[in-house]
């Protein structure tokens, strides 16, 4: 993978994004962007262009389903893939996740020195596919 | 990444959890005052918002810094506060109380810090409550520094330690909350056999024997003998051994019951072979039953059976000749086999126990006779196997033992697409403590770590002595970089330990190593990895854990 990843993180707990920023910061074949909640997200999406968003599904005001939804109502970002953060992973909410527009899902807690390649994973088979 | 890197990596990630736990007593000490505000309130009103924001950011953070247990626990309480809050009448709710419980569950993960030990235990975390009353125990000393001394090491083998200096306060609390176990001073501040008194006057107000250690600088008969006559189950002249203190309690607090027989019935009738496992599983024994022979190395593998009981006559193919087919597998070389018959021909008999079999009951048999019989050779089976699978020291796995139930943990763990890791550990500059203070000394000290080992890890974790001083460990669904957390924890207490003679204490240390699968897949390979992190360890100035890497750069 040469060329770089550019990541977007929403999530609003700060014990998270401080774990996340620190799993994926190094890496340098990754970018990341980090956003404290979906509205921070919407705002910052258009300027940043990222390649993928991870987005956490349990926030409070606007929640990850909806921020989904409405970043699909954005023209640039109807396609642009999002994978959900969570805890909840039965896999009916799995698929409920992804019928509903997610592209993958990664549960929580999760490994942070493992996390980068978790991320890489999920982005070669969205290249793939 | 390279090796700077990732060890920079590792120490930064411990750097962050040690902020996260610092944080967690008031982050549950608010949880306990808004959850009490809500209560007084009447109304969630005021104080829901903050009070699920704080559950809620516990429950995603707490797995990913290891604390598993934690999180599982702050998950059920913020599920429970959800459902309070919108059930009608749910703060008059008598599930309410379970909210304190929950809390309560927290607040001693975080202060007994043993939450990435057992948080990551998956029979306990889905068991739901953690019973940990088993490892309570009274301490009654009057020498404070004793004291404190003795509680800091007991705590380090995950004893909740509750020391009191007089008798009189531990009498009260002692008839509050009767403890599992006590540990008392003969002399005390109310007179000098006051801590035998203190015993004598609680167990015959109560009509019980209480379980008790008893300390004393007394070395005489008298105080001996009055300890003796209240049913002390040790008597420890000070200064006190802290491994010896260590295991008495484990042996008086132990009440687990032993884990049911194991047993295979072979016999080609299926009613006949589902009637004898009904009257061996209503003895408590987990029995399977088949009636196929060509069934049974399946049916062996999957139920490891302690023995095997088959009837002689089959169609397809004879007991005899199925118990060869058996022995063929050396690992099955000791596997007792009883035969089932109406043969009461005594050389057909003979034949059959020269064939390899353990026993032959005569059908029909009482059910009396196939239970003995069957409890009889199974316990004998155990404690053989006891003997050549133990190490007989520390009571760990031998090396060769160790080495099939690695094997049989990387199959199960390759199946089921989950982490595993194995570490390495050797103790510091053993020769020196050997040439120092003795081999007692050095065998007390591989006692020690052996006993850390076994209480503070997983009962799903396999721990072994692999050598003198060295032991080995496989992590079940563990990540590299949380066992090295686990193992430098354990480095930590361990060091922490002092191990007194009579020329004084000392201390010693352990250095470890850490490999892991994937990508290591084979038994073999994944020890030596670990042995060469180790090895890299001691390189480094000993006393450190070391994660295996490859030569790649990028490969952790």
């Amino acid at each position: 993978m040469s060329e770089l990843l550019k990541i977007m993180y929403v999530d609003d707990e700060a014990d998270i994004r401080t774990i996340v920023e620190f799993a994926l910061e190094d890496e340098d074949d990754f970018e990341l962007k980090i956003c404290a909640s979906g509205q921070e997200a919407l705002d910052t999406v258009g300027d940043y262009c990222p390649d993928f968003i991870l987005l956490d599904v349990m926030m409070p005001g606007m929640d990850g389903p909806t921020t989904l939804q409405r970043l699909r109502e954005l023209p640039d970002f109807s396609c642009l893939p999002v994978v959900f953060v969570t805890a909840k992973v039965q896999p009916h909410e799995v698929a409920h996740f992804k019928a509903i527009g997610a592209t993958d899902v990664i549960a929580k807690p999760f490994d942070p020195m493992l996390l980068p390649e978790q991320v890489r994973d999920i982005w070669r088979s969205i290249v793939h596919e | 990444m390279n090796e700077n890197e990732y060890s920079e990596k590792l120490a930064k990630l411990s750097a962050l959890r040690a902020d996260f736990v610092a944080a967690l007593p008031d982050r549950i000490s608010a949880l306990a005052a808004g959850w009490r505000a809500v209560q007084a309130a009447g109304s969630w009103e005021n104080d829901h918002a903050e009070l699920t924001r704080l559950v809620h950011s516990i429950v995603g953070s707490a797995g990913t810094f290891g604390y598993h247990r934690l999180g599982e626990v702050a998950r059920e309480l913020e599920q429970l506060l959800v459902w309070l809050s919108q059930a009608p009448d749910g703060l008059f709710s008598p599930k309410k109380t379970r909210v304190d419980d929950l809390i309560g569950i927290m607040g001693n993960l975080v202060l007994s810090k043993e939450a990435i030990y057992w948080g990551l235990s998956a029979d306990i975390a889905t068991n739901g409550t953690y019973d940990n009353n088993n490892h309570r125990v009274v301490l009654i000393e009057d020498d404070a520094f004793v004291a404190e001394d003795l509680a800091t090491q007991l705590r380090m083998f995950g004893w909740e330690v509750n020391a009191f200096c007089n008798a009189t306060d531990a009498l009260s609390a002692m008839t509050e909350s009767e403890p599992p176990a006590v540990i008392i001073d003969v002399m005390l501040p109310e007179g000098p056999m006051a801590g035998i008194e203190l015993i004598q006057q609680f167990q015959s107000r109560r009509h019980i024997t209480i379980p008790h250690v008893v300390l004393s600088s007394r070395n005489d008969w008298e105080s001996r003998l009055a300890a003796a006559r209240t049913g002390a189950a040790a008597y420890l002249v000070k200064p006190v051994d802290i491994s010896a203190l260590e295991e008495h309690l484990d042996r008086i607090t132990s009440h687990r019951s032993p884990e049911p027989y194991r047993v295979l019935v072979v016999d080609d009738d299926s009613l006949l072979a589902e009637y004898y496992a009904g009257i061996l599983s209503a003895a408590g024994m987990d029995v399977i039953a088949i009636s196929e022979p060509c069934k049974l190395l399946f049916a062996i593998a999957e139920h490891r059976p302690e023995i095997i009981l088959m009837d002689i006559y089959m169609p397809e193919c004879s007991g005899i000749e199925a118990l060869k087919v058996i022995r063929q597998d050396s690992q099955f070389d000791s596997l007792p086999v009883v035969f089932l018959s109406t043969e009461s021909d005594r050389s057909q008999q003979q034949s059959a126990i020269r064939t390899g079999a353990e026993d032959f009951l005569q059908k029909p048999v009482s059910e009396l006779d196939l239970i003995v019989t069957v409890s009889v050779r199974t316990e004998r089976f155990r404690s053989l196997n006891k003997l050549i699978r133990q190490d007989s020291l520390t009571g760990l796995l031998n090396h060769i033992a160790f080495k099939l139930r690695l094997e049989a943990e990387i199959d199960r763990s390759l199946r089921s697409h989950e982490l595993l890791s194995v570490a390495m550990l050797d103790i510091d500059n053993f020769k020196h403590i050997n040439d120092t203070h003795g081999h007692p000394q050095g065998d007390r000290v591989i006692k020690s770590l052996a006993q850390l080992l076994h209480k503070r890890l997983r009962k799903s974790d396999i721990i072994g002595r692999y050598g003198g001083e060295e032991f080995v460990i496989a992590m079940p669904t563990t990540s590299p970089s949380l066992a090295v957390t686990i193992m430098d924890e354990l480095r930590d207490m361990f060091g922490k330990l002092r191990f007194e003679t009579s020329q004084g204490e000392f201390v010693c240390t352990f250095s470890g190593g850490v490999s892991s699968i994937p990508p290591q897949v084979s038994p073999i390979k994944l020890i030596k990895q670990a042995d060469e992190a180790l090895y890299q360890a001691k390189n480094m100035g000993r006393n450190r854990i070391e994660l295996y890497k490859t030569t790649e750069p990028g490969m952790p």
